[in-house]
């Protein structure tokens, strides 16, 4: 698979004009699977993407979209054609798969896999891959925190024919329907997933008709392997040496008062890179095991988000790439542990794997973010007796920069969902959002300062809902960067209807009721260099926005 | 329900011939499905049992195992009957279900359910429902006391063809593999259902070769009504009349502090009965929800074990034709969906003890004392130091109730459950479990002129590693009634010790983890006594007392023995 460089017959603008085109598909079957889906986490958290794989298993587009799917979606579509060879598939076919330990990352992540044929041959395949709302298992939205084996987390679906000729598996569906909290959500989205490979085959059907199927297929070969060359050269212009870094995580939400470690050693080597995660903390009882999809995924984004963002973003990224994930490990534990939390970690090895790559390219990582994507879901049954569930996500404050201040509220890294609207979030759940502002003094101070983190009040309107609350960074802040200081650490508690105050532990399942409000609090981002250099004005600006407080201008920034 | 076509002309003997033969058939489905069986709750707890059918749905025979099943078997045949005429079923089209809220009884029992028939047409359907070790959800075992909705409880299998013209359906079976715990053993298990109905299919055939289509059928119903009338008959015995009676469970799982009241009101006129169970506990938030299939199965037990004590009726669908019965929606006997219903077993042995309860006051004299009437349930899930997973089974008993003319039999099945314990040896080979104990407890028999069985005591080891307990008992707080001032029977209790000395009491249901060298040890409730304890032979309780079932000390308190 070395990197080929393009045969000269191979016009650049065309291919060019087909990348694009394949960027487009992607992103229009991106906008088919959200517009049609009926969830709030689809619809509002865009939590699902789409992409184009060839007929080997190599992504070829990805809508712009959730990082950590592409690199997810590999291992199931390959999962997919070991069990259903391309040649014994058919037009009308599509494969339905979940099951982490066959490839896939966590229970709720359904993957909709569909051939694309041009005159009987098929050409690539077409998928969509979306986070349910709930799959089943021991709490509503189905990442229980407190799970310690899969079985708990849901319903797992082996690799499987949805449809044969159009028609669905009946009992694949009966199946579903019955083992999921939601059922008409669940296969309202799962329809949209169809539809969204549906549309991805009948544009490339349409792209196959003007250019021909068989100069597609080449010009396939030759996009990745065009990037395979462009990410080769960009680890080249990387610094040769070996870089470590380490980080911890707050705990597995079963064994409450563990920290876990992430460690990474990454060896750049010519055009080549390995990252190597020996030493990471074993897997965990609690769900935040991520298995290898999540590990290729973090170090897949790292390479881009460190060389050249436009680089064409398909499966040649990968090749220049390298993993040593241990058994039995965090970063690929063994089955039955349970994974659904999975995504707490990811970002963990985002955040390692740039600490890492900061020591060879100074300027281009920031100091450590926030990262945390906090999720709190609620599921129950509203007056009239209709099941809900719903979630919200909250991101917390980016890094600082050596040259520019860090991001208030920002997803970054390998997630890259939206927060659910207040008014989407009263629609969906019987609950009350009183408020969502920025946290003052939650940046991390510095040169540059850290983004904010934001808080968010929600209040229970009726009834009781079983609530189940992920978050990171309550124990183990974004260490400030060149003398800058560490964000703010997250925070959550429940004021109950008999005004008691419940801390939130960083992850818990539990029950609240009418009356009760959560108030979370998520984590800021790291500074960089020295507070006392950050330029008055700067300071001033801050006081005025009430970033930060009078008192930390003061104490900490020295503003007298 | 009832046929009334007068006079048969069919031969007697025939008929008894064709109806022992069914039993017999009934009874090698069962042997079949145990002995082919991988899992110790079916191999050693014999939970499990094979049934046959008429195309109406109604039961033909059961085998002799676990009389609850006998019925709740019947509306999932229904639902199947109901969702899909036999006019549209195949030769080798077998079904399979276990949603409760389709018929089923909860989800580890898992029904397999096969058409039979004889040149082309179809003559009966042959039926088996095994108790299979694991259906995935929250605990190893699938029956979590603290869950609080049926999708915490494991896999949910709709009705779905297992088998399309002898074609193993490959969707379902990869689905059912991925999702229980150990999935060898519950494929094996499958099989052993599919084995049996087809034993019963095959000698369904023989019978039908021998006799005919017609002719069968029209044995059957007759069959069927002749139990219909000795049912009636029997029950013109009893005196017309309101009986009521309530019981009480020790709470749901859940809410641990809050005992939930069973309430029963027979009505008993001229040959039928009507069982109202309006004024029992709304449906609880834990798993102790009883569908109507449970609360069906324990009633016609119990109507059973009055009507017919010496078992001269034979045992079929007819016998329960005269049977009506008021569950309130929403009640703990009726529950809607999705409350969870994984340890509905409990419910099931008080709703038969109630039921029996309120016959008691038609006819003291038939119906004995209250039992210990608990059936703990015991799973032990984990791992071996070498990383191999294990999850096995306990089924422990308390004693029976005493009757007017004899003592409570000690540490037994009564009522609608009739498993068997895990012999320790079983237990020891598919767990790091030692057994330490397994005796009678003394003074645990309610006091009586004929005094209540005795419960048993039991001492666990754990002997490497953790494992999780699912620990279900009854009767920790409420006790099993005497009659006639016969008094109660022990109470049940539970408790670990763990390694360090430390003692952690378990409040009638708990999932708890243990440790190597943590010890759990177990009493079973004792049976109700019957008649003023003063009143008991003296040669009998010395007897007790040289047997070790009642201590001095309780001899001369109870008893008044010097």
């Amino acid at each position: 698979m070395a990197g080929k460089t393009i045969p000269h017959e191979v016009d650049p603008i065309l291919l060019e004009v087909i990348r694009n085109k394949l960027d487009g598909i992607a992103d229009e079957m991106e906008m088919t699977l959200v517009r049609s889906a009926f969830s709030v986490i689809v619809k509002e958290a865009l939590d699902a993407s789409a992409s184009l794989f060839t007929v080997a298993g190599e992504p070829l587009a990805q809508s712009v979209a959730i990082p950590a799917h592409l690199s997810m979606l590999v291992p199931m579509v390959a999962t997919i054609l070991r069990n259903y060879p391309v040649e014994t598939m058919q037009e009308g076919d599509a494969y339905l798969m979940n099951d982490p330990y066959d490839g896939a990352s966590h229970l709720p992540d359904v993957a909709v896999v569909m051939p694309v044929f041009v005159e009987g041959r098929p050409i690539a395949l077409s998928a969509a891959l979306t986070h349910h709302q709930d799959i089943g298992g021991m709490t509503p939205a189905s990442v229980p925190t407190n799970a310690t084996e899969i079985f708990q987390e849901g319903l797992r679906i082996p690799p499987l024919r949805l449809l044969r000729d159009g028609q669905f598996d009946e009992t694949l569906i009966a199946l579903l329907k019955q083992n999921v909290r939601l059922p008409d959500v669940f296969m309202g989205d799962l329809n949209a997933q169809i539809a969204c490979c549906s549309i991805g085959a009948r544009r490339l059907k349409d792209l196959a008709e003007t250019y021909g199927g068989n100069l597609l297929s080449a010009l396939f070969a030759d996009l990745l392997d065009r990037s395979e060359r462009m990410v080769r050269n960009a680890i080249a212009g990387l610094p040769d040496g070996t870089y470590r870094h380490e980080l911890k995580m707050d705990n597995d939400g079963v064994e409450l008062d563990r920290r876990l470690t992430i460690k990474v050693t990454v060896v750049i080597a010519g055009e080549e890179i390995t990252f190597d995660f020996t030493g990471t903390s074993p897997q965990a009882r609690g769900p935040i095991n991520a298995v290898p999809a999540g590990a290729l995924g973090a170090g897949f984004f790292a390479i881009k988000a460190i060389t050249d963002s436009s680089i064409p973003n398909n499966g040649g990224c990968f090749r220049p790439l390298h993993f040593e994930l241990p058994e039995g490990s965090l970063v690929n534990p063994r089955e039955p542990a349970p994974v659904s939390c999975r995504s707490v970690t990811l970002k963990a090895i985002v955040g390692c794997v740039l600490g890492a790559l900061r020591e060879a390219a100074p300027d281009r990582v920031p100091a450590d973010a926030s990262g945390e994507l906090m999720l709190v879901h609620f599921g129950g049954r509203d007056e009239s007796g209709k099941p809900y569930i719903s979630s919200q996500l909250l991101a917390g404050g980016s890094g600082a920069g050596r040259h520019r201040d860090g991001t208030d509220v920002i997803e970054t890294d390998v997630t890259n969902c939206m927060n659910v609207p207040t008014e989407a979030l009263e629609m969906s759940a019987p609950v009350r959002v009183h408020s969502l502002r920025l946290r003052t003094d939650s940046g991390g101070a510095g040169t540059q300062r850290g983004g904010l983190g934001c808080e968010q009040t929600i209040e229970m309107l009726s009834g009781e809902a079983t609530m189940t609350y992920r978050g990171e960074r309550h124990f183990w802040v974004s260490p400030g960067h060149a003398g800058g200081s560490s964000g703010a650490a997250a925070a959550g508690w429940i004021d109950r209807n008999d005004g008691r105050r419940e801390e939130m532990p960083s992850k818990m399942v539990t029950q609240v009721r009418r009356g009760d409000r959560v108030t979370i609090r998520t984590a800021g981002g790291a500074g960089y260099g020295e507070p006392k250099a950050r330029a008055a004005a700067a300071v001033s600006a801050d006081i005025e926005n009430g970033k930060i407080s009078q008192d930390v201008a003061a104490a900490v920034y020295g503003r007298s | 329900m009832s046929k009334t076509n007068g006079k048969s002309s069919l031969d007697p003997i025939t008929v008894e011939v064709i109806r022992n033969k069914l039993d017999g058939i009934a009874n090698e489905m069962e042997l079949t499905l145990v002995r082919s069986a991988f899992s110790t709750i079916v191999k050693e707890g014999l939970d499990a049992s094979a049934s046959i059918f008429t195309l109406e749905g109604e039961t033909l025979a059961q085998a002799i195992a676990i009389p609850i099943h006998l019925v709740t078997l019947l509306p999932m045949v229904r639902h199947l009957l109901a969702e899909k005429p036999v006019s549209e079923m195949s030769e080798g089209d077998v079904f399979v279900m276990n949603d409760p809220y389709l018929g089923g009884t909860h989800l580890p029992d898992i029904a397999v359910i096969m058409p039979v028939f004889y040149e082309g047409q179809p003559i009966a359907i042959s039926a088996t429902m095994t108790h299979h070790q694991d259906v995935g959800g929250m605990a190893p075992g699938s029956t979590p006391t603290n869950a609080t909705e049926i999708f915490q409880e494991g896999l949910r299998i709709p009705l779905l063809k297992l088998m399309d013209r002898g074609e193993l359906n490959q969707t379902f079976m990869a689905i059912l593999r991925r999702n229980v715990r150990i999935p060898e053993v519950v494929t094996g298990d499958l099989m052993a259902e599919i084995s049996a109905c087809s034993i019963g299919a095959r000698r369904l055939k023989e019978v039908a070769a021998t006799y005919g289509n017609n002719f069968l059928i029209s044995v059957f119903d007759e069959l069927l009504d002749r139990s219909e009338t000795m049912t009636k008959e029997a029950l013109r015995r009893i005196p017309d009349g309101t009986y009521s009676y309530t019981d009480y469970l020790d709470n749901d799982g859940v809410d641990l502090d809050c005992m939930v009241p069973i309430t029963v009101t027979a009505r008993i006129t001229e040959g039928d009965i009507e069982l109202d169970f309006e004024g029992s506990s709304p449906q609880v938030r834990g798993p102790f929800n009883c569908v109507p299939s449970g609360s069906l199965a324990a009633a016609c037990f119990a109507l059973r074990a009055v009507t017919d004590p010496d078992q001269l009726i034979p045992n079929n669908g007819g016998c329960f034709r005269p049977i009506a019965l008021r569950l309130p929606p929403g009640s703990i006997v009726n529950p809607n969906e999705p409350a969870p219903v994984g340890c509905r077993t409990s419910t099931i042995k008080r709703v038969t003890s109630v039921v029996l309860g309120a016959l008691r006051k038609a006819v003291p004299e038939q119906v004995p004392a209250d039992p210990g009437g608990e059936e703990v349930i015991l799973h032990f899930g984990g791992r071996r130091a070498d990383g191999r997973g294990f999850v096995t089974s306990q089924i422990l008993i308390g004693g029976s109730g005493a009757a007017k003319s004899r003592d409570g039999v000690d540490v037994i099945e009564t009522d609608a459950t009739n498993c068997m314990n895990i012999p320790a040896e079983a237990l020891e080979l598919e767990a790091p479990i030692r057994v330490h104990r397994a005796s009678l407890a003394p003074d645990s028999g309610g006091a009586g002129e004929r005094r209540g069985g005795l419960g048993a005591w039991l001492e666990y080891e754990i002997l490497e590693g953790e494992m999780t307990i699912t620990y279900r008992g009854e009767r920790h707080f409420c006790r099993a009634a005497g009659s006639e001032a016969g008094e109660a029977g022990g109470a049940a209790s539970a408790e670990i010790v763990r390694g360090d000395g430390s003692v952690h009491s378990i409040p009638s249901k708990e999932v708890a983890r243990m440790l190597a060298g943590d010890r759990l040890i177990i009493r079973t409730a004792g049976g109700g006594g019957f008649g003023d304890p003063k009143k008991r032979p003296r040669n009998e309780v010395r007897a007790d007392i040289e047997n070790g079932k009642v201590t001095a000390k309780a001899a001369a308190e109870a008893y008044g023995f010097e």
